[in-house]
């Protein structure tokens, strides 16, 4: 038989009813730790050709660089962003959504249109 | 290859690590499943405003992602149990910086005694009983969840929480005790 002060400790707490646990908690669990084999992306397996259109916007960089009158300094700097950038895009699409917004994000500045200089006074 | 069903835990993970056979995770699941739900239900308590069937699913996502660190020091469900305590108290933690510790809509329904001003006192003293039993340290107030909420047996509590049936009793003594000590010094009446 339980004291008064027990009765009340349980009025306090029996507000809500205790939850009763489901019948999928099982399977919703394997479900989850079985991860199912990952899509072809482009190279992780897919076709070669889906490298066509990147292997000819780094050709066409590599064009581009090479005719550009820059310093020696400038252009060791354009070829190291190129190396980087183009394998880095290439593999953008297996990247997890939340490094694409960080992207994304960080390049928003370099990709919002140029600001308006004061022209100067004739 | 089904597994044993008499097959101890240890020897379970040991042959899934080995395999990968999901049967042997499912089986594992399947064991543990009602007394990972009961801890985490009762330290989430009636007013925690989480689901204690997603967080237990969770649970075992995370066992399933650390088995490789089990070593076998200590039985596979004593591993579990700490781990599915310590995840749970965080997301409560975490929880209770974003919600209030008792909803008002939950004690609103209180039994009403005599008339409206002895209701509202009951409403009062009902709603102060629970938020001294939400303050209690996480062991004892999960004990005092198991026993007056979930209406578990001592017995039942020992079995969740791997201690001895001693051990559990003196839990609840000591939570009744901290109960009672905080009531008086809040003047809240009922638990002398």
């Amino acid at each position: 038989m339980e004291d008064p002060a027990e009765q009340l400790i349980r009025r306090a707490l029996g507000r809500r009813p205790p939850p009763k646990l489901g019948p999928t908690l099982v399977d919703d669990v394997m479900r989850r730790v079985t991860v199912p084999p990952q899509s072809a992306a482009p190279g992780r397996g897919g076709p070669w050709w889906l490298a066509i259109p990147w292997l000819t916007a780094a050709g066409a960089s590599m064009v581009v660089l090479a005719h550009l009158e820059w310093s020696g300094t400038a252009r060791t700097v354009a070829w190291g962003l190129a190396l980087a950038v183009v394998p880095l895009a290439y593999s953008a699409t297996l990247w997890p959504g939340g490094a694409l917004r960080l992207l994304a994000l960080c390049s928003g500045g370099f990709l919002a249109a140029p600001r308006e200089e004061p022209r100067a006074p004739r | 290859m089904a597994p044993a069903p008499d097959a101890d835990d240890e020897a379970i993970v040991a042959e899934y690590l080995g395999s990968r056979d999901p049967d042997l995770f499912r089986l594992l699941v399947e064991r543990h499943q009602e007394r990972v739900f009961r801890l985490v239900a009762a330290i989430l308590g009636p007013f925690a405003d989480l689901d204690a069937e997603e967080l237990t699913q969770e649970v075992f996502v995370r066992v399933h992602e650390r088995l490789e660190t089990f070593r076998g020091e200590s039985r596979f469900s004593t591993w579990l149990h700490r781990l599915a305590y310590n995840r749970t108290i965080e997301r409560r933690r975490r929880a209770r910086l974003r919600f209030a510790h008792v909803p008002w809509g939950d004690l609103e329904e209180s039994p009403t005694p005599d008339g409206p001003y002895e209701a509202a006192l009951e409403s009062e003293r009902v709603r102060a009983v629970a938020r001294l039993v939400d303050e209690l340290p996480d062991v004892y107030r999960s004990v005092v969840h198991m026993h007056y909420w979930m209406d578990q047996s001592v017995d039942e509590i020992a079995e969740t929480l791997d201690v001895p049936a001693g051990t559990v009793k003196s839990y609840l003594a000591r939570a009744r005790g901290r109960l009672r000590d905080r009531a008086k010094a809040r003047n809240v009446q009922g638990l002398e």
